[in-house]
């Protein structure tokens, strides 16, 4: 969009000292060479390919000025005190309680204090995003190691992909949200059944998933096949197996489901954003549940859920965006080292990637 | 082609351009670009850079559609400006010619 390509433009030309005429010149250039184009029957996308992205081009127009000196160090300041509050945290919590084996985690304010100083700085909105991994690890430690919950503790992680689509409520919508919210409500709900040995018919509740996806469907008369044909099916199925006990049987009850689903094959969903994140949603799911009954990882696999977040932070962040990804690459790191080699104690120091991350984008 | 050469080379060509009848930027792009390979990010600080130093004037034109265009116009300055590197331009190519096609002053 035009709006947007000349906003980004003027977002790089606000980083050098251009006196204002100049930028609006500048912008008034790129907004007659952008209907110069669309004049001539290009497109968008082939218009912005012509003229080059912002990112590629502003250097050319800034090579006569110099960059805004940065205002404010305090951020700086902060984030290079905290390895030293962190470091006397963790020997007063050490020495003076005896708490070693919980006092590492002090570290974690480390990147927590970058995260938090970048990204409200950059004013993200993805900043619960990226802290949400601190908040699940230190839960999920405190779950282990004072109530020996680590199954199914490593559930918190969960919080991590829920938060961010939480975050994009407003952009995508409340029925978009509890879209993509309900495979982790599934998952849950799942395991509690499991709990109780109630596997089966326990993951019927996966059910849930197509049973709110369809409510995008524009067609009320649709709509209600649908969801006769899935949750009626799904009290089919539960009927028919604790009747006859024979659950092979049993999922004839679906074959209704499926004649009807391979009958829509062109529904229409509501907007490409939720396809996509359904899509991702969808693959991340089948990732876990494959790995988890193959090899047994259901304590690891999750961190395939953070392909969600990833995935939101990638395409609406526009700045500090490796700065949000990193504590999923450190919490990936943090877990593989730990679940696979036991090494919990020296695996922390993956989160050291996130302020080595933000310092080297900042310089 | 060395970047500042071309620049230089293209700088000279849009006054010329100019000087022959009023334009505006996406018009001197579209009638350049046909014979010399250039972009807009190369031609549209150079429009700039000449306006600032006075060797253009601007003035808009209302179009029936869209936004109102920025024509550019050469001033006084500007035609002394081309007329003078239009004359070391010559005597650089004649040079350049002498040496490489072995010509004799």
């Amino acid at each position: 969009m035009k709006i947007d390509y000349l906003k980004e433009l003027r977002s790089y030309l606000d980083l050098y000292v251009i006196d204002e005429e100049e930028k609006l010149d500048i912008i008034s250039d790129y907004t007659d060479m952008y209907d110069g184009w669309k004049s001539q029957g290009l497109n968008d996308e082939e218009t912005e390919q012509k003229l080059g992205k912002p990112k590629a081009i502003y250097r050319e127009l800034v090579v006569d000025y110099k960059k805004v000196p940065r205002k404010s160090s305090k951020t700086d300041k902060y984030i290079a005190i905290s390895p030293f509050v962190s470091l006397i945290i963790f020997f007063v919590l050490g020495f003076g309680f005896n708490f070693w084996v919980y006092s590492w985690l002090a570290f974690l304010l480390i990147p927590i204090t970058a995260i938090i100083l970048e990204m409200s700085k950059a004013k993200e909105q993805h900043i619960f995003t990226a802290l949400s991994p601190f908040v699940a690890t230190i839960a999920y430690f405190i779950l282990g190691m004072a109530y020996g919950l680590w199954h199914p503790g490593w559930l918190v992680f969960l919080l991590i992909p829920i938060v961010a689509i939480l975050v994009e409520v407003k952009s995508i919508g409340i029925l978009n949200t509890l879209v993509s919210l309900s495979p982790f409500a599934a998952v849950i709900i799942f395991f509690y059944f499991g709990e109780k040995e109630l596997w089966n018919p326990g993951w019927l509740v996966f059910l849930i998933i197509p049973a709110l996806g369809v409510l995008n469907e524009k067609k009320i008369w649709k709509i209600l096949i649908w969801e006769i044909t899935i949750l009626g099916g799904a009290v089919a199925y539960y009927y028919l197996n604790d009747t006859l006990e024979v659950w092979g049987y049993s999922l004839l009850a679906f074959v209704p489901l499926v004649v009807w689903s391979l009958s829509q094959s062109d529904w229409q969903v509501d907007g490409e954003f939720n396809i996509k994140y359904s899509v991702i949603t969808g693959i991340s799911l089948v990732v876990y549940v494959a790995l988890g009954l193959l090899l047994g990882w259901w304590g690891y696999a999750w961190i395939v859920f953070f392909a969600v977040p990833i995935y939101a932070i990638n395409k609406e962040a526009k700045q500090a965006r490796v700065i949000a990804i990193s504590p999923f690459v450190a919490t990936s790191l943090f877990m593989t080292l730990g679940y696979f080699f036991g090494v919990w104690e020296w695996a922390w120091i993956a989160f050291l990637i996130i302020p080595v991350t933000a310092i080297i984008k900042e310089s | 082609m060395i970047t500042q050469f071309k620049k230089g080379i293209v700088e000279l060509c849009v006054l010329k351009m100019v000087s022959r009848k009023d334009m505006y930027g996406f018009e001197v792009i579209d009638t350049l670009s046909k014979e010399i390979e250039v972009n807009e990010n190369t031609i549209y600080p150079i429009l700039r850079r000449l306006t600032k130093q006075e060797y253009f004037d601007t003035y808009k034109e209302s179009m029936s559609i869209g936004a109102p265009r920025k024509y550019y116009k050469i001033t006084g300055l500007g035609q002394e400006k081309l007329n003078l590197t239009e004359i070391e331009w010559k005597k650089f190519v004649d040079s350049v010619s002498r040496i490489l096609g072995g010509k004799e002053k």
